[in-house]
């Protein structure tokens, strides 16, 4: 009797679920949380009705124009439900914690996207995005086609070694360098390029002689970052900057940070990209290779 | 009954009607601000349409889930931390004692985030971790402003000696969380930066209710002082010839304290100077003594907080301000303003 109440009740759940699926999607009401979430919906294509997204999400145009529920880092759960969502699809950076606990206590169904901040976990992502939002022939395509991308870069051939710093900096203060654990550290390394302050973790402010003795041949810095200091000028004067083999020779590379170090479907071709500018660029400079003694720490 | 305090300069009475009647004017006070707390948010919510079954159930749910816990974490806090101020003030007999400016706050900031940057391994257990951490730092920074005190007599230089020992602890628990910020993770980063400026935003059922029952507790335990902190007014001596166990009294309070603003610190960082201004204010309005003064200092607080925090919640949303930028806005002209008034009394 039981049984066959369980049976007849699950049965029912079944048949609704799958009904609903696919029209649901559509229907129901999505805020996106974090760029490199936005940016695979956009790659996927998918056919949901995204209502709202962080400040973070700056890329395609068609998701930076809408209304924005405040800084990724920093959510209120009040602030996120005034769009009335039904789901929440959040990077794993999204947080704090608290409030992504908040939403689900209300009933908004809250996905997590989590995925460590590696190349290969850029293809992982875009399949679970593909199977959140029923896309997942489209998914297990971009995911291989992305996968092809980054072996590609992998299989270039090997740099003569070449000492780099990546400067985030992302306001007026001191420019901080990107040392080991760091998205930055990954994208150099994919690259082939060797990051001059490996030696430490995060991001962290370095300070003239640190500069000068790191000795890095080439400065990676992103495009707002690069207006924020000032521009280039700025950038060479930076204390230090001047007893480096980047500073001497003026060896710099902008890049698209937002592309670069997102670590979403923009991020493999970003990372060729610069390998163009880096090979470009030692293959225009002429002193890089005897000019720098190799410091060991 | 007629209580007769002398104090420095001046005689009250108070009539028990008139305790009566302040402590019901506050309570009313609260309730209306809790009313208006209630429906107030970045989401136009009704709490009568809540309670009456007639709003939708998103509504419904935000109301229960969110807002309601948030509300008396507020009322909670707010509490501990004015009460707390009132009953520090009358221990030390010292109108400057605070949380805040003692240290208290920061040391138990400091120990939470000691815990969450070392030891926390993120799961169960964790809150219990940030709890006894909050506690214990709070509990070190008492015991040692208290060996400060103690060699101190009373007078304007023990006033000053307390707030260089508040100064240095506030100090090194800085340095302390710049040391922390600088090996933390990028995840670690972040839940140390509640510890900047305060905020109720984290109230969930989950942590909140726990820390209710705590700081009752820890309310509890003040409540039953205010006697004897108007005993110890009078002096040490005078006051142990009229029976009072001062070491029992000073354990009770140290302990409600520690406990009460370990728990406010672990859950909602560090907001400034309620405990100093809000017994300030009600002291100039109700004179000192505590069977009065530490009731309606609780009461005060929670009327503060949840006012400040609707103000965080509303005034720039969907985005909130920390609500302990708010009263360290309104506390730390207040505290320079008693300063100069000091220095000019000297």
């Amino acid at each position: 009797m039981n049984a066959k109440r369980l049976i007849r009740r699950s049965l029912a759940v079944l048949l609704m679920g799958w009904l609903t699926a696919g029209a649901a999607l559509a229907s129901e009401r999505w805020v996106v949380l974090g760029g490199d979430i936005a940016e695979t919906l956009a790659a996927l294509d998918a056919d949901i009705n995204v209502i709202a997204r962080d400040d973070t999400v700056v890329h395609p145009p068609a998701m930076a124009e809408l209304p924005s529920v405040g800084y990724l880092r920093q959510l209120s759960a009040e602030s996120v439900l005034s769009f009335k969502p039904d789901r929440v699809l959040a990077a794993g950076h999204a947080g704090p914690k608290e409030v992504l606990e908040q939403l689900a206590a209300v009933d908004v169904s809250v996905e997590i996207i989590n995925a460590p901040p590696t190349l290969n976990a850029i293809a992982d992502k875009v399949r679970a995005v593909g199977r959140l939002t029923d896309r997942r022939d489209a998914a297990e395509a971009l995911a291989v086609a992305l996968s092809d991308k980054l072996d590609w870069l992998a299989s270039m051939p090997v740099l003569p070694t070449t000492r780099a710093m990546f400067i985030m900096q992302h306001s007026g203060l001191t420019p901080r360098a990107a040392g080991s654990d760091t998205a930055a550290h990954s994208a150099l390394e994919a690259v082939g390029l060797a990051n001059a302050f490996a030696e430490m973790q995060g991001y962290h402010s370095v300070g003239a002689e640190a500069l000068a003795r790191q000795a890095p041949e080439v400065v990676i810095v992103s495009e707002r970052g690069l207006a924020a200091m000032g521009g280039e000028a700025a950038l060479w004067q930076l204390p230090g900057m001047a007893l480096t083999p980047a500073g001497r020779e003026q060896q710099l590379i902008v890049v698209d940070d937002q592309a670069l170090l997102g670590f979403g479907p923009r991020t493999p071709d970003q990372l060729l990209t610069l390998r163009q500018d880096v090979e470009a660029l030692l293959g225009a400079s002429t002193s890089i290779h005897n000019s720098t003694a190799q410091l060991s720490p | 009954m007629i209580a007769i305090l002398h104090t420095g300069r001046f005689r009250v009475q108070l009539p028990v009607s008139r305790t009566t009647r302040v402590l019901v004017g506050l309570t009313v006070t609260l309730l209306l601000a809790l009313g208006w707390a209630a429906a107030s948010g970045a989401l136009g919510i009704s709490p009568w349409e809540v309670l009456r079954g007639q709003a939708d159930p998103l509504s419904v749910q935000v109301w229960w889930q969110l807002r309601l816990p948030r509300l008396l974490l507020g009322v909670a806090v707010g509490a501990m931390l004015a009460g707390s101020g009132a009953a520090m003030q009358g221990l030390f007999r010292n109108p400057l004692a605070d949380p805040t400016l003692l240290g208290l706050a920061s040391g138990a900031g400091l120990f939470v985030a000691v815990w969450i940057v070392l030891f926390q391994d993120s799961g169960a257990g964790s809150l219990y971790g940030q709890f006894a951490a909050g506690f214990l730092g709070a509990l070190c920074v008492c015991l040692i402003v208290f060996g400060i005190a103690k060699r101190q007599g009373g007078g304007s230089a023990a006033v000053m000696t307390l707030l260089l020992a508040g100064l240095a602890i506030n100090t090194l628990a800085g340095a302390g969380g710049g040391v922390l910020a600088f090996i933390a993770s990028d995840e670690q980063l972040r839940q140390l930066s509640l510890w900047g400026m305060g905020t109720l935003t984290n109230a969930l059922w989950r942590t909140t209710a726990l820390a209710l029952v705590l700081i009752a507790v820890a309310l509890w335990l003040l409540m039953r002082s205010a006697r004897e902190l108007d005993l110890l007014q009078l002096g040490e001596a005078t006051a142990h010839a009229a029976g009072l166990d001062a070491a029992r009294l000073k354990r009770r309070v140290v302990i409600a304290t520690s406990l009460g603003v370990g728990i406010c610190v672990a859950l909602t960082g560090v907001i400034g100077f309620l405990g100093l201004l809000v017994p300030h204010c009600l002291r100039l309005w109700l004179g000192p003594g505590h069977r009065l003064l530490l009731p309606a200092s609780m009461i005060g607080g929670a009327l503060l907080l949840v006012v400040a925090d609707t103000l965080a919640r509303t005034v720039a949303a969907p985005a909130e301000i920390p609500v302990g930028l708010l009263t360290s806005l309104l506390g730390g002209p207040y505290f320079l303003y008693l300063l100069m008034r000091r220095n000019r009394a000297c």
